[in-house]
């Protein structure tokens, strides 16, 4: 299977070319176009009850696999968020990622959404933290360009600015707490990291989008109690 | 008339150079900057023969437009009375903008919420895309365009062109515009259970010779991201 | 101190490296990352300011739509960097300012140098049709200031009578002379190209003197988003 990534960073998008029998797992909502002899077929991620925990956080259920039937197809994909799209190898090592920034993988990657430390990275219900591993390759997304970080020693993010990270790294996600959490887009959670290993991050972050847009949204009616 | 287009491709503008007597027609908030001598007109957006009856068929054009393809209803058309004026366009939406050079013959069909500004002798006629459209989750509606002259598109996301040979199979939300000899239909990706739950729903087929320009973004993802997030 | 931009021009940061000691006022909600021994203190005013005068500096600055502190990050014992990113995607532009004013559209100015004075500003709209009055920030002194746009950056020399829709002002040097009008007015108050012309305001720039423009703008983008998301409950 071959893959280009066009229009980065701005608007990047991945374009697979695959054979038959060739097999790509991607976010449900992520295909801009394709040839005719891919076939699809949709699951709910992690099972029924990963699933309906999902539905709660209003995150979308379904994790979508295309596989080819013939020969000579192609597979464009695009991520929801305006930004860049970045190919990762795996080879037997495990990589954290933000779970708004996942966007494909092939099948010999696992991606683990309920292990202990996927939620406190983030405030609110919205994201959180996915544990792939294996064999195979994976695509991630940002919000924004994505800015790579070699850390050696220790280094403090803002963790709505996450993307994804190796899991050769240690991490302590603090509450800034008080005025100064004004300072942070995340609310005040910043994320220390230390040791030495690859961090992504992206140069944008949804916290500020969304307070932005707060004052553009309609206000539901109210209801009073008589 | 010049048209530069600048900060390709994520946030496109045009920076439109005129000539004594050109003009150029823009759908309503487009305008980021301009020499303050040219002349600016607000009209409907439609057209219409003269007179009352003339100027009602532009106002009930306007408003179908509105109404059916979420244009907006009013278009300003800036005209130049020296050389070297200059208007600068750009969309609200963040993303690409491509100017496409109209002549006869050529007609390019464009998504409705694509279409920025062209030259006053382009003809832009609002198309009924089928029934089958208003299950497309994009708009029933398109923009022919043809005649003579400059057309501005643009996009969200950046815009890629394709050329179909064949046949080519694209998510309603991403297309920004296609040209010639192609017959298209909606069609279900999968099976039921895929349409219904895979977030692409029904996708358009096209079959025949032609280009089609996409987008690389589309507005409901960015809406699906978005939702988890939002506070109460 | 100097600020580097990077990943211009479509979602650009500034890193900002200091050397020990020295220190970077910016925009709250800013920071990306930084290295662990950055101190930051929060306050309202600047140095050298008392209480009162810090108070009315705050103030000030959340009339125009900043944060009331002044946050400012500290290279505390040693050299380091800070990076900041702005709310929306865009570019970032780094000005060197030693004589002369620069005026900055207040949501556009992301971080700046201990040694540039900024102060918060009406632009003189005309309040009698509403809508977004033009609000600034006043920046003097010596120093580095950087400023974001939402869009691309596009700087123009200005030589004569230029007219900007308000909303794609990032920042203009002092030199100019503007005024804050209603589009379709030159040749006269155009009724109907104000209301439904869409552009609501417009400022015509006169004189020279240099313009940035931004290519996209907040409130045309804002309403098409809002009008796609569910209604908030307050």
């Amino acid at each position: 299977m071959q893959h280009e990534i066009k229009a980065k960073p701005d608007f990047a998008c991945l374009t697979l070319s695959m054979d038959r029998g060739d097999q790509v797992v991607c976010e449900s909502g992520a295909m801009v176009g394709m040839t005719t002899g891919l076939e699809l077929e949709t699951n709910m991620k992690g099972g029924l009850k990963g699933a309906l925990k999902r539905a709660l956080g209003g995150e979308s259920l379904f994790m979508n696999t295309y596989t080819a039937s013939e020969n000579g197809q192609r597979l464009d994909l695009a991520p929801a968020t305006p930004g860049d799209v970045e190919h990762l190898l795996l080879r037997g090592n495990t990589v954290l990622v933000q779970s708004g920034s996942y966007m494909a993988s092939s099948t010999g990657v696992e991606v683990d959404a309920k292990w202990a430390g996927a939620r406190g990275f983030f405030g609110g219900e919205g994201l959180f933290m996915l544990r792939c591993s294996g064999e195979g390759d994976l695509w991630i997304s940002s919000y924004g360009a994505i800015h790579t970080v070699d850390v050696q020693g220790s280094y403090i993010v803002d963790t709505g600015h996450i993307v994804a990270f190796q899991d050769s790294l240690t991490y302590n996600v603090k509450s800034v707490g008080g005025l100064k959490s004004l300072l942070f887009s995340s609310e005040g959670l910043v994320c220390e990291f230390s040791g030495s290993g690859r961090l992504w991050l992206q140069t944008r972050g949804s916290m500020p989008l969304v307070t932005f847009l707060h004052p553009f949204r309609s206000v539901q009616p109210q209801k009073h109690a008589e | 008339m010049k048209i530069d287009i600048e900060s390709r491709p994520s946030y496109g503008m045009a920076v439109v150079t005129m000539n004594d007597g050109d003009s150029l027609v823009a759908e309503s908030g487009a305008m980021v900057a301009m020499s303050s001598e040219l002349d600016v007109r607000t009209g409907f957006n439609g057209t219409g023969k003269g007179g009352f009856l003339g100027w009602l068929q532009a106002a009930v054009t306007a408003l179908l437009r509105r109404v059916l393809a979420g244009e907006s209803m009013f278009v300003n058309t800036f005209s130049a009375s020296a050389d070297g004026q200059q208007v600068m366009l750009a969309p609200e939406m963040v993303g690409d903008v491509e100017k496409v050079r109209l002549d006869k013959d050529r007609v390019i069909t464009v998504q409705a919420t694509s279409y920025l500004a062209s030259g006053k002798q382009v003809v832009v006629d609002l198309v009924w895309g089928g029934f089958q459209m208003l299950f497309s989750g994009e708009g029933a509606f398109f923009l022919k365009c043809s005649g003579k002259g400059p057309l501005l598109i643009n996009a969200y996301g950046a815009i890629e062109k394709v050329e179909v040979e064949g046949a080519y199979v694209v998510d309603t939300g991403h297309l920004v515009a296609f040209e010639g000899d192609l017959t298209w239909r909606l069609k279900k990706v999968g099976g039921w259970k895929s349409t219904l739950l895979s977030g692409e729903g029904l996708v358009m087929e096209f079959k025949g010779d032609g280009t089609l320009w996409l987008q690389t973004r589309n507005l409901k993802s960015l809406v699906s991201w978005l939702i988890p997030q939002l506070p109460k | 101190m100097h600020i580097e931009v990077q990943h211009a021009p479509a979602y650009a940061i500034a890193i900002a490296h200091l050397d020990a000691g020295e220190s970077v006022v910016a925009e709250g909600g800013a920071m990306v990352s930084m290295d662990s021994h950055m101190k930051l203190s929060t306050s309202a005013g600047g140095e050298g300011d008392g209480v009162l005068g810090g108070l009315m500096k705050g103030l000030k600055r959340m009339v125009a739509g900043e944060s009331f502190f002044q946050n400012r990050f500290v290279a505390e014992g040693a050299a380091g960097h800070i990076t900041f990113a702005p709310t929306l995607q865009g570019d970032i532009a780094v000005h060197e300012l030693s004589q002369g004013t620069l005026i900055i559209q207040s949501s556009s100015f992301l971080c700046s140098g201990t040694g540039i004075e900024l102060d918060a500003r009406w632009g003189g709209a005309r309040s009698f049709f509403g809508g977004e009055g033009l609000i600034m920030l006043k920046a003097t002194g010596t120093g580095p200031v950087a400023f974001n746009s939402f869009g691309g950056i596009k700087e123009i020399p200005v030589v004569g009578d230029f007219v900007v829709d308000t909303g794609h002002i990032v920042a203009f040097e002092d030199s100019l002379e503007f005024n804050i009008d209603s589009f379709g007015s030159s040749g006269g108050f155009n009724l109907k190209s104000f209301f439904l012309g869409g552009e609501g305001l417009v400022c015509h720039f006169k004189g020279s003197g240099r313009l940035w423009i931004q290519t996209r703008n907040t409130q045309g983008f804002g309403t098409l988003l809002g009008r796609q998301l569910p209604p908030r409950q307050s």
